[in-house]
């Protein structure tokens, strides 16, 4: 089992896929537009 | 090869001398996030704002893909860059991850991008809907975005598998793919896109595409050339232990900091076949020196170096510095070739007097390859800074067998206030985040645990 990162490095870790996940919402949000229409 | 990353605020004082401060340039993390969120999703926005909607699911879902792999993939260009507006303050370490990252939610988004037009049309009819999808492909108006799609892939495939390819054919590769697919990708928008063709969209995916191939240009072009005109040479090479090397270098000394970086490239290398290594010595000190120790392609030839070569120097860069130690006591610990960083603080530290608490942990596989051990005893003995050298396979006088455990650490900063002193590691990847983790443990921030991760070879 890989050793647990440390907190400072999960949370930066957090940080930089949060701000992908946005862009990726925002994709689907633009879709769904479609459904609301 | 350089290690470590910032965290916490500078409050050491401007002085001139050994250590002296630069201003930093550029976006904080947060504007730099702000302003990437900004861009990536301004093309959704616009064309939400301006666009009709077409108004089935999978096609939006296709075109906002479309949109948003486009935005991702010329804003890679600008993390890339090792642009000081854009890194400078986060950290190129910093940068450099979130630009993997960002590659693979551009992959994921390009890739599905044609797939998501005619996935109804697959899940009904899966015959008559490849059908239809290979007739996509087969259509003359497709050729810029296949070539593109193709180009995209073929780069990402190729970055994940990197360390199979020589360093300096996948530098150029990857820049040469990442060129042919935002100018195929922008004329596929362009020409087909059916919300870029809004004037609100197209000027300005032209301009950032301009802006992407201009940044390439600039990197591969004028910087380099430049560079080169500067006048650094070789000035000399000396073996300091098994596989490692201190590298001076004749010119002009760029000003930086104790604890940065430069990208160095050797001779009649080309733009994209330079590497990145850590100053070993101390703002102020007439010569620029690196520790080098031998690993990729261009570090095995250490040896042949003659004096006089001719050199690039791209930098400083990188944010693994005192500005981010606070005042209180400090930690230095270096494993491996991450010596390089801790020399140059500790040699800047010495020659400013600095008064704080210190502590160097030093640790490698042997003892000989401990280098520059001598003189970290000599400045820690005339210090009173605490001091432990650690090798895995063998423990001459003054060495220590083992390995960087927690209770090593713990004696190293006995007695010290863990909320005020700041630890700097440089060292590899598994090293460096168990010696955070035990210090964390041991009651430091996060915040005040200063490491870069690199990932170049």
């Amino acid at each position: 089992m890989p050793e647990p990162l440390p907190r400072g490095e999960a949370a930066l870790r957090l940080k930089l896929r949060l701000l992908l996940a946005v862009v990726a919402a925002g994709a689907l949000l633009f879709a769904l537009r479609a459904l609301f229409a | 090869m350089p290690r470590g990353q910032g965290g916490g605020e500078a409050r050491i004082a401007a002085a001139s001398g050994p250590m002296e401060r630069t201003t930093t340039r550029g976006l904080s993390p947060r504007a730099a996030a702000a302003a990437f969120l900004l861009l990536a999703l301004a093309p959704l926005g616009i064309a939400a704002a301006t666009g009709e909607d077409i108004g089935f699911f999978h096609q939006e879902l296709g075109l906002g893909l479309g949109l948003v792999g486009l935005s991702l993939l010329l804003l890679q260009f600008a993390h890339a860059g090792r642009w000081a507006f854009v890194s400078g303050r986060t950290g190129i370490d910093v940068t450099m991850r979130f630009h993997r990252a960002a590659a693979i939610l551009l992959l994921a988004a390009v890739v599905l991008h044609p797939l998501a037009f005619v996935a109804p049309a697959i899940l009904a009819d899966p015959a008559a809907g490849l059908a239809g999808l290979a007739r996509m492909f087969a259509s003359e108006s497709m050729t810029s975005g296949k070539i593109a799609w193709i180009a995209l892939i073929a780069t990402v495939a190729l970055a994940l598998a990197r360390h199979r390819v020589r360093y300096e054919t996948w530098r150029l590769l990857h820049g040469l793919g990442a060129g042919i697919a935002a100018v195929g990708a922008t004329h596929h928008a362009l020409a087909l896109g059916f919300y870029s063709a809004t004037p609100w969209l197209f000027w300005p995916w032209l301009a950032a595409m301009a802006g992407a191939l201009a940044l390439l240009l600039w990197s591969w072009g004028w910087k380099p050339w430049r560079l080169a005109a500067a006048g650094h040479r070789v000035a000399a090479v000396e073996r300091l232990g098994p596989g490692y090397w201190e590298l001076r270098i004749a010119g002009p000394v760029p000003r930086y900091r104790a604890g940065q970086f430069f990208w160095l490239g050797f001779g009649r290398a080309a733009p994209w076949d330079d590497n990145p290594f850590s100053v070993a010595s101390a703002p102020g000190e007439p010569e620029l020196r690196f520790v080098i120790r031998e690993a990729g392609d261009r570090t095995r030839q250490m040896a042949d170096l003659a004096p006089g070569t001719p050199m690039r120097l791209d930098g400083p860069h990188g944010a693994f510095t005192l500005d981010h130690a606070g005042t209180g006591p400090l930690l230095l610990i270096a494993g491996g070739a991450g010596i390089a960083p801790i020399l140059s603080l500790a040699r800047a530290l010495d020659a400013a007097g600095d008064r704080r608490p210190v502590a160097l942990l030093h640790g490698a596989r042997t003892a000989d390859r401990l280098v520059c051990r001598a003189e970290t005893a000599a400045t820690a003995a005339r210090r009173g800074w605490r001091i432990l050298f650690l090798a895995e396979d063998d423990a001459p006088e003054g060495v220590t067998q083992g390995v960087m455990d927690r209770a090593r650490i713990a004696a190293l900063i006995e007695g010290w206030n863990v909320k005020e002193m700041t630890a700097m590691i440089c060292g590899p990847e598994p090293m460096t985040t168990a010696v955070a983790r035990h210090l964390e443990s041991l009651g430091v921030p996060p915040s005040r645990i200063v490491y870069e991760l690199f990932d170049y070879a």
